[in-house]
């Protein structure tokens, strides 16, 4: 049984990956100027989504490091006012790209490039000793002498333990070391902040990381857990985005990143973490929202099929004994109506009847219950037609012949022969139940998947869209493997029968 | 038991509406019939090749068909509707089908806004001299023409024959052209994905290999997600989500049904001694697999076409209801079901476009399963051993 579901288990895996990829086609189906906005926030959503990264391969993915040369040559060439903001932006963490080249620079370039890390320098609490009313050129001494006296400064191993040091003990002096290599630590200060679970300490992280870059959410250590957490969020979720700007990608790490800087090699880091990014409607974490909105569900479809087993089963085994008789009648039309009547009708026609017969105390069970009447009609059928193929079958007739009474028969010998092909309906069944929840949820407002969705819709929540056609198909996956596992379990021939049976496309 | 009186080959109403036991069947290969065409089947004969002689496929097919009472009523009805959406411009319009106007005849303005001296009745009424006539369509009133003053209103109330939805907007003009969307939508995208599934399932069956495994994980991927879903996801990304990409988006996943059935067809033919008969005659593969192996595996694609239709109606009319993704006035049952939710009283918008939805899919599946029925004789065979060995042993 393990090795057979072991076996099972790990033929799911490239069905996930495949699932992945699809979910990422999606992504790349949006035009960037579809999202609306003026320019700026076009070109920060493109940045967001990834659009000016190549697809699977980037054969030179950009780094820090790449990133402070080519600015360094365009500002060598002539005025970029682009660059130098651009520079400005990245500050410390370009340093010890920039600065050691500096001498080799025109003096205008070398100007140039003083003068677009002022700001920089501001950020790192060196107004003071910073050349006051003298000329760039004096700036650009200042710059060499900096580098002269703080190289030691700007090595990863030394800021990566200021860092932990700090989120443990906090303190000014530690603070101002730290400020001094400004966007520099921002690798080890995200590290540190994915690690740790203390409120204050993730909250002194966050301060530094909103001092090095200018930009917010800002807490204290003061504010509440639960904003230091929603802080915290967006700020994975900015460092997701950014970290290539301020991590130089050098030796093994250069040949990972011609794969993991690319669209998909940032999509799948991200789902294969199980992070799926934030919200553009709320901020919220799309994590957080699941936790939230999937049980109530994923609750609603289980309740649904445990009740279309309880009627399926007898109503099954009934109708398929007496076969053409009034009962199975009733019961194929039934089905039928059920089957062919829409979801969305059935819905409000439930939601009607229980308005008009105030039972409104009963509202929590209704969504479930449209659920249920969309979803027996596939498995009375189903079960119908199983248990008439069982009953055609020579060892049925053997026990008839033997004398068994027919509730015996029924019951020992054609029930649980029956239940294979039921049992594997319920995994197939998943994906248009999960569908039709959407529905259902509307109708009632229930606060599930569905109703999340359609509010992600109006808002045009990409993170979101793209996050639940993942999930949703994952549960169905993992839903259809499920199924598997349990009829295996009771069915011990079928794990013999692992190889043709997946060899044939469910 | 009514055994003598029903005969064999024609299974009770209760068979047509039950799902087959699927793929139980193994060991009946060869009571398959081979639905070969008469060339084929006399070339056979001649090269003493074993074949089933039968005749042609789409004849046995009809004449099945006719004998199912259901089935015929299903296709009549989805005939109607289909021929309903077809010329919706006949059944409602604001604009004359032809008019005398101005000492001119004009024919058919009602199709183009263009070539009609008027746009609409009330101002052709105004314009028009005694002289002038015109002949209009059913109900003179455009779906997409709102009239605020006159919404909600119940049916036969002035000239609404079915009563106005939340916006004045005539609903017997809007059920007419909700036929035209959901019927576009559901034989463009059969089309489609029957195209689409038959070529990969024959070719994964018919080669193989990694072909076929490609093929297969590709079927498990896009089976494993929901169609609802996804259609919805794509029709709220795409910047100008149509009528055309919600097809697209439902037979980005539909296609799979019909390759997975034609796959496991066509692995099973190839088996057959008719085929090793025609290779060693030295028939190249592409004349096997178009002669010998497609003809009797396209039968499970015209099956799931047909519930594939069902389906995507149903699909269609649930983003009308949510109302997403579906261009701000296309007639769509499911939306103005939607509006039918905004009124308790309002029963008028939810009978009508309800009845439709229901009669379109429940038609759709009888035709769907009196065809599986006609075109898979092993369960029909099946079947009616069932109906007298468990009688006899009690």
């Amino acid at each position: 049984m393990l090795r057979y579901a072991l076996r099972r288990i790990l033929w799911a895996v490239p069905t996930l990956i495949g699932l992945s990829v699809l979910a990422f086609a999606l992504t790349s189906l949006i035009p960037a100027g579809a999202l609306g906005g003026d320019k700026a926030t076009e070109a920060t959503r493109s940045r967001q989504m990834f659009l000016g990264l190549p697809y699977f391969l980037n054969s030179s993915p950009v780094g820090a490091d790449e990133l402070a040369a080519q600015l360094l040559k365009r500002m060598a060439t002539g005025p970029d006012a682009e660059a130098e903001a651009e520079l400005a932006r990245v500050g410390g963490a370009a340093l010890p790209y920039i600065l050691p080249r500096l001498d080799q620079l025109p003096l205008d370039a070398r100007e140039r490039v003083a003068r677009s890390l002022t700001p920089v320098a501001l950020r790192m609490g060196l107004e003071g000793s910073l050349p006051t009313g003298r000329g760039l050129r004096d700036l650009a001494a200042f710059w060499s002498h900096f580098w002269d006296d703080h190289t030691l400064d700007f090595t990863t191993s030394s800021v990566s333990r200021a860092v932990s040091r700090y989120t443990e003990h906090g303190g000014d002096d530690r603070f101002h070391a730290l400020r001094l290599v400004d966007t520099f630590a921002l690798p080890a200060i995200f590290e540190e902040l994915k690690k740790t679970q203390e409120p204050a300490r993730r909250a002194r992280l966050i301060q530094l990381a909103s001092l090095s870059t200018s930009l917010g959410p800002n807490v204290t250590e003061q504010d509440a857990a639960f904003s230091i957490d929603r802080a915290r969020d967006r700020w994975l979720e900015w460092w997701y985005v950014y970290r290539s700007d301020f991590t130089p990608f050098e030796g093994s790490e250069r040949l990972l990143a011609a794969i993991t800087e690319t669209r998909y090699g940032k999509w799948s880091a991200r789902v294969f973490s199980g992070e799926l990014g934030v919200s553009s409607r709320d901020g919220e974490t799309i994590v957080r929202k699941l936790r939230r909105r999937a049980p109530v569900t994923l609750v609603s479809i289980l309740l649904a099929l445990l009740g279309s087993y309880a009627i399926s089963i007898p109503v099954g085994l009934v109708t398929a004994r007496r076969r053409g008789e009034p009962v199975d009648f009733v019961a194929a039309a039934v089905a039928f109506i059920a089957y062919s009547i829409p979801a969305f009708v059935h819905c409000e026609l439930l939601r009607r009847l229980a308005l008009l017969g105030g039972m409104v105390d009963s509202w929590a069970l209704l969504p479930a219950a449209a659920l249920l009447i969309v979803s027996v009609a596939p498995f009375v059928r189903y079960q119908r037609a199983t248990v008439l193929d069982v009953l055609g079958q020579d060892y049925v007739r053997t026990a008839f012949a033997k004398g068994g009474t027919t509730a015996r028969v029924m019951w020992v010998h054609v029930l649980r022969n029956a239940l294979v092909p039921t049992i594997a309906l319920s995994g197939t069944q998943l994906p248009a139940l999960l569908g039709t929840t959407f529905v259902v949820e509307e109708v009632f407002a229930v606060p599930g998947l569905g109703y999340e969705t359609l509010r992600a819709v109006e808002a045009r929540d990409v993170p979101w869209l793209v996050a639940i056609v993942t999930v949703t198909a994952t549960i169905s996956v993992l839903g259809i493997l499920l199924a598997d596992l349990v009829a295996a379990v009771l069915y011990p021939h079928l794990r013999a029968q692992f190889g043709s049976h997946v060899g044939r496309a469910r | 038991m009514s055994d003598e009186s029903k005969p064999p080959d024609r299974p009770s109403l209760i068979e047509r509406l039950s799902y087959p036991p699927s793929e139980k069947h193994e060991a009946d290969r060869h009571s398959v019939v081979l639905l070969l065409s008469r060339k084929t089947v006399a070339r056979a004969a001649r090269l003493a090749v074993p074949v089933l002689p039968y005749a042609t496929a789409l004849g046995v097919t009809f004449a099945q068909l006719r004998r199912h009472r259901f089935a015929r009523m299903g296709a009549l009805l989805v005939a109607l509707i289909a021929m309903v959406g077809l010329f919706a411009e006949l059944l409602a319009g604001e604009r004359p089908l032809i008019c005398n106007y101005d000492s001119h005849i004009y024919i058919l303005p009602a199709l183009s806004k263009k070539s009609s001296p008027f746009q609409s009745t009330v101002e052709y009424e105004a314009k028009r001299s005694p002289s002038d006539w015109a002949v209009f369509p059913l109900v003179r009133h455009a779906p997409e023409t709102e009239d605020h003053a006159a919404a909600f209103l119940p049916p036969m109330r002035g000239d609404h024959v079915l009563g106005t939805d939340g916006q004045g907007r005539d609903v017997f003009a809007r059920l007419v052209f909700g036929a035209r969307t959901a019927f576009t939508a559901g034989f463009v995208g059969m089309l489609a994905f029957a195209i689409i599934g038959v070529v990969l399932g024959a070719t994964a069956g018919f080669f193989g290999g990694l072909v076929d495994a490609f093929v297969t994980r590709l079927i498990e991927v896009l089976s494993a997600v929901p169609s609802l879903v996804l259609v919805l996801v794509v029709q709220a990304l795409l910047p100008q989500a149509s009528t055309y990409t919600l097809v697209f988006a439902i037979v980005l996943t539909r296609w799979t049904e019909v390759a997975r059935l034609v796959r496991v067809e066509v692995h099973k033919v190839i088996g057959q001694d008719y085929v090793l008969a025609a290779r060693a005659l030295g028939v190249s593969e592409w004349r096997i697999l178009r002669r010998h192996v497609m003809p009797n595996a396209i039968a499970p694609a015209i099956v799931a076409g047909t519930f594939g239709i069902a389906t995507i109606v149903l699909i269609e009319s649930s983003l009308g209801f949510l109302r997403v993704g579906l261009p701000k006035d296309t007639a769509s049952w499911g939306e103005m079901l939607s509006q039918g939710r905004l009124r308790f009283d309002a029963w008028w918008l939810m009978a009508f476009p309800g009845l439709c939805v229901f009669l379109t899919v429940a038609s759709l599946n009888l035709v769907g399963e009196a065809l599986r029925d006609a075109l898979d004789p092993r369960l029909r065979d099946a079947a009616a051993s069932h109906d007298r060995e468990p009688k006899r042993s009690s």
